[in-house]
């Protein structure tokens, strides 16, 4: 079941058309999709729905959708621009009152659009039937979640949030308004979890118990491990309501070989769940720029853990350089990955699928078992990218599995 | 220059918030606590819960006398200044041993008898005391006698050590702050509360190989701030413009990422370290055992604080609950009142509904911005409404509902007479009327009226007049020289150029006054008025005449967003009257 989705003809632009406010631009394979407004107003609805976890079960969820589109989790990537006026209105098509709070943003207002409409505790909330318009301005650049304000305990944990990227004035390719925030493609991971006990009570109208929660399932981006890498997007029946895929591709850089290098890949981290998650991917260590959209200056630190603690979000860039000149060719008699590959006859092929290219070398592929399909494109390595508390890296007591997705190194120039 | 403002505002709200949390007094060296039991009430649903608890007690020179039972959570902040020599005598009123530990304090214990990490205070009230020369910051102090079940009971609270420099958290300059709070952060489960001796000795499964004597079965499910769970909790109270100073304190087992929302909150210190650089943060973690200072820079409003990680419940209830409370950010007080020469648009003030300015409304200043407090006419007309020749040009302001003025030209006021410019009429909750009559104290009703007047505390009038003379007195009259009325005649009280070295094109034209050698004035002159000592002063400035010496209170051209009353051709204040919050002396 592990794909990735590279150059195969889909039904995207379709669906992405459907699905999205406004489509993104070029709905591409992986990386952040952003939802952009011409007049920054966007319209939500708090509705319900299912999604799918990879050992086949479905969840009752509840989510943030386009009020003109399909139940996706989580909700769609606001983008918008420093400065921008941001509207975004919410219609509750659920059967409690609901609310939209954007932590990080000042001086958001609510007004009723629609009735009916009361005061909840954080904020105006949207009673069923009834829409709430917030408005506010976006004045710092940066990484935000939005999320309910109401009963955040249950609906948060239900599914009620989404993330809000405000790109700097100096220009959509830089995080924020520092020359050297500069980067070549950028992704987002949000956290959250799952108890999908509690869910089901909620799908049942039963009451939901904080007391009782045990969490059953992990996701990044709205998805569990093996999912996570399916492509953004992946054509119907796959992950209809889970648009976001959560693979990370950097291209491996080399500076000495006189090739101008890409700017560095930027990372968004959200944490919408409720639990604190140390994060990492393997292989390399990341910058970490900004915390909860303002720049850490110097406090900015190149760390390979990150705890992303609940509600916090984390700017991070990252290049893969090639140190060791991995990605050369053996004819230049340049090293190999400085892993011990075992023999063929040693290795189990799980399902007989793979991502290895059967070469330790960064760039190239060489032969694997007869019957085993490797997805591995053009010699390019792959490594985890998880939470390193392990017992979320599982899917209901089934691993591989949960908060987990992969980075993927293409050799230098990216797959021909 | 808003600075100054800003600074006699400082002053004036430098104050803290959670009383109660700071009875304890600052500076003393020694606390004397009994360690007892009590009980808390926690929001339940639908009921309240009564929870027993252990807790300290401050009780100086009494040991446990007279406070047995009577423990709160949390134990009482303790707080001293930096370099102290702090002494804690805890006496034992437990039926088992306890004692303190201060993580982050070079602690010497004494007495009481050897435990496993200091000395420990006997059951049956024996006494152990602890002692530690003060280091800066926030500290938490806990029982370090089975700290697992007495922590979770409720034996903690928080130690605060202040630099040297008073309004700051450490001594660096970038820690000061003008208010504070204290945000100690608990949780309880309540079958641990309900039996403290044998809880945890109960085990599912009590074999030889298992038991007992841990906490196995300890599932917290009240989140409390200070002792309380929402909707419990106290709101933490300060002022916009003010640095507030989040005091966590964590003496829970649990982490906590406490998020503010619709501000960031700066990180400017763990475990009593200040960071290298601070950090601004929706949420953060305080881990338990941990403690963290943050910064807020408050604007008007009010800010959920609450807990992230969603220990948003009170057990098993569903409703609204847990460790969360708001930050409640009041706007400032207004610090002085005025009307304007003609009619003059204020920064960041709306249109009225009926003219958009008007030389007749009273507006405010509170350091940050400008309001109108007074409209003189309103769309559709009310029963107070001024016509439009109304100019008001002299103000004692009390509040929106009750003032005096003085108006520049003769107004049929409603109720159907007419003030003229040497009338001083009082406005009383829609009521307009006559205070002082200058026709019939023989000023001319055609003539000249009074420009800037005060009204002291014995019914006293103090007042400028525009041109002319003041009956009774002798020349030459001044525009910039202050007249007294005392309900029989007329006096003298200010000579502009004796007493006050003002040129002769000085014409003040806004008065507050003290006494005859502390007063606060506006000039007329929109060319500025040359003062000894300030220099060119314009017609939208403040200043304070104090004991011969004149310095600029409040600077109109600064003021406001965009900045500015005044400039060339600008507002002029004509009128005006300062409030208690901005006192009418030398900066």
């Amino acid at each position: 079941m592990l794909m990735t989705r590279k150059g195969t003809p889909r039904f995207v632009p379709l669906l992405a058309a459907l699905a999205m406010l406004s489509a993104p631009a070029a709905a591409q394979d992986i990386g952040m999709l952003c939802t952009e407004s011409p007049n920054d107003s966007f319209d939500l609805q708090a509705t319900s729905g299912y999604i799918q976890t990879p050992d086949g079960n479905s969840i009752f969820m509840w989510g943030f959708a386009p009020t003109a589109g399909f139940f996706q989790i989580p909700g769609p990537v606001l983008c918008v621009t420093e400065g921008d006026t941001v509207s975004v209105s919410l219609t509750n098509n659920l059967l409690e009152p609901v609310s939209i709070v954007f932590p990080g943003q000042q001086g958001v207002s609510a007004s009723e659009a629609a009735a009916p409409s009361s005061n909840g505790l954080l904020t105006l909330e949207a009673e069923p039937g009834g829409t709430v318009n917030y408005s506010f301005t976006a004045s710092a650049p940066g990484t935000y979640l939005y999320e309910s304000g109401t009963m955040r305990h249950k609906q948060i944990h239900m599914g009620l949030y989404g993330v809000l990227v405000v790109r700097p004035a100096l220009g959509p390719n830089f995080a924020y308004n520092d020359p050297d925030t500069a980067f070549s493609e950028e992704f987002l991971l949000v956290l959250h979890e799952i108890d999908s006990d509690l869910h089901r009570a909620v799908e049942l109208g039963q009451t939901f118990d904080q007391t009782t929660r045990r969490d059953r399932y992990w996701t990044i981006n709205g998805r569990s491990m093996p999912d996570t890498i399916q492509a953004n997007f992946p054509f119907f029946p796959l992950l209809p309501s889970q648009p976001f895929g959560a693979l990370v591709r950097v291209e491996a850089i080399d500076r000495n070989d006189g090739v101008t290098d890409p700017d560095p890949i930027l990372i968004r981290y959200a944490n919408a769940g409720t639990v604190n998650h140390p994060f990492h991917p393997h292989g390399d260590h990341l910058l970490i720029i900004a915390q909860d959209g303002r720049l850490l200056g110097e406090a900015q630190v190149e760390a390979f853990t990150r705890t992303i603690a609940a509600g916090q979000t984390f700017d991070l860039l990252f290049t893969w350089e090639n140190v060791e000149a991995w990605r050369t060719t053996e004819q230049e008699g340049n090293g190999p990955m400085p892993v011990q590959v075992p023999g063929l006859q040693n290795l189990v092929f799980k399902d007989d699928v793979t991502f290895y290219s059967g070469d330790e070398h960064l760039g190239f592929k060489d032969t694997l078992p007869p019957a085993v399909t490797s997805f591995n494109e053009c010699g390019e390595f792959y490594f985890p990218w998880h939470s390193h508390a392990l017992h979320t890296v599982q899917n209901f007591d089934e691993g591989f599995g949960g908060m987990l997705t992969l980075l993927r190194i293409d050799p230098p120039g990216g797959c021909p | 220059m808003p600075a100054i403002v800003t600074k006699v505002l400082r002053l004036c709200v430098l104050l803290l918030a959670s009383g109660p949390l700071f009875a304890t007094s600052s500076l003393a060296q020694t606390f004397d606590l009994c360690a007892t039991t009590g009980s808390i009430t926690l929001p339940g649903d639908p009921d309240p819960v009564d929870v027993g608890i252990w807790g300290y007690v401050l009780n100086p020179g009494s040991g446990c006398d007279g406070v047995a039972g009577t423990a709160k959570l949390p134990g009482p902040v303790l707080r001293t200044t930096a370099g102290q020599v702090v002494t804690i005598n805890l006496t034992n009123g437990l039926p088992v041993p306890t004692s303190i530990l201060i993580p982050g304090q070079v602690v010497s214990a004494s007495g009481g008898v050897e435990g496993n990490f200091t000395a420990e205070a006997d059951a049956g009230n024996g006494v152990a005391s602890y002692s530690f020369t003060a280091r800066t910051g926030t500290y938490l102090y806990e029982s370090g006698t089975n700290a697992k079940v007495q922590v979770a009971m409720g034996l903690h609270g928080a130690l605060i050590v202040d630099p040297q420099t008073t309004g700051r958290a450490y001594e660096d300059p970038s820690s000061a702050f003008d208010s504070e709070a204290v945000l100690v952060l608990s949780e309880i489960d309540p079958d641990l509360s309900a039996d403290p001796l044998g809880f945890e000795f109960i085990v599912e499964d009590p074999s030889p190989v298992n038991p007992g004597n841990f906490l196995q079965n300890y599932r917290p499910v009240y989140w409390l701030i200070n002792g309380k769970a929402f909707p419990d909790t106290d709101p933490i109270s300060a002022s916009s413009g003010d640095r507030v100073l989040l005091r966590y304190v964590n003496a829970s087992f649990t982490h906590h990422s406490m998020a503010l929302l619709g501000l960031h909150q700066q990180i400017i210190a763990r475990e009593a370290f200040e960071l290298p650089s601070a950090v601004r943060a929706v949420a953060e973690t305080i881990p338990a055992g941990a403690t963290a200072d943050m910064i807020v820079q408050a604007v008007e409003g009010r800010f959920p604080l609450y807990n992230r990680n969603m220990r948003l419940t009170n057990a098993g209830s569903n409703l609204d609950g847990g460790m969360q409370t708001f930050l409640q950010v009041l706007a400032m007080p207004p610090l002085l009142f005025f009307a304007t020469v003609g009619n003059t648009s204020i920064p960041g003030v709306p249109p009225g509904s009926a003219n958009s300015y008007d030389d007749a409304d009273i507006y405010s200043w509170n350091g940050e911005r400008f309001a109108r407090e007074f409209e003189a006419r309103v769309a559709g007309g009310g029963p107070a409404n001024l016509r439009g020749i109304a100019d008001i040009d002299g103000l004692k302001f009390l509040d929106a509902d009750n003032f005096y003025v003085s108006l520049r030209d003769a107004t049929r006021l409603p109720g159907g007479f007419i003030a003229y410019g040497p009338d001083i009429v009082r406005y009383d909750s829609g009521i307009w009327s006559i205070h002082f009559d200058g026709a019939a104290n023989g000023f001319s009703t055609t003539g000249p009226g009074i420009d800037a007047f005060d009204i002291a505390p014995d019914g006293n009038i103090y007042f400028s007049i525009h041109s002319g003379s003041v009956p009774g007195l002798t020349g030459p009259f001044d525009e910039a020289d202050l007249y007294s009325w005392d309900g029989i005649g007329f006096a003298r009280v200010f000579d502009a150029s004796l007493d006050g070295n003002l040129p002769n094109i000085a014409d003040i034209d806004g008065l507050n006054f003290v006494d005859v050698d502390t007063f606060c004035v506006s000039f007329e002159h929109s060319f500025g008025t040359e003062v000894p000592g300030i220099g060119l002063v314009e017609d939208e400035d403040v200043i304070v005449f104090d004991n011969g010496v004149w310095s600029l209170l409040f600077d109109g051209s600064e003021a406001g967003t965009p900045p500015g009353l005044g400039g060339n051709g600008g507002r002029d204040i004509d009128a005006l009257d300062l409030s208690a919050a901005l006192p009418c002396e030398a900066p």
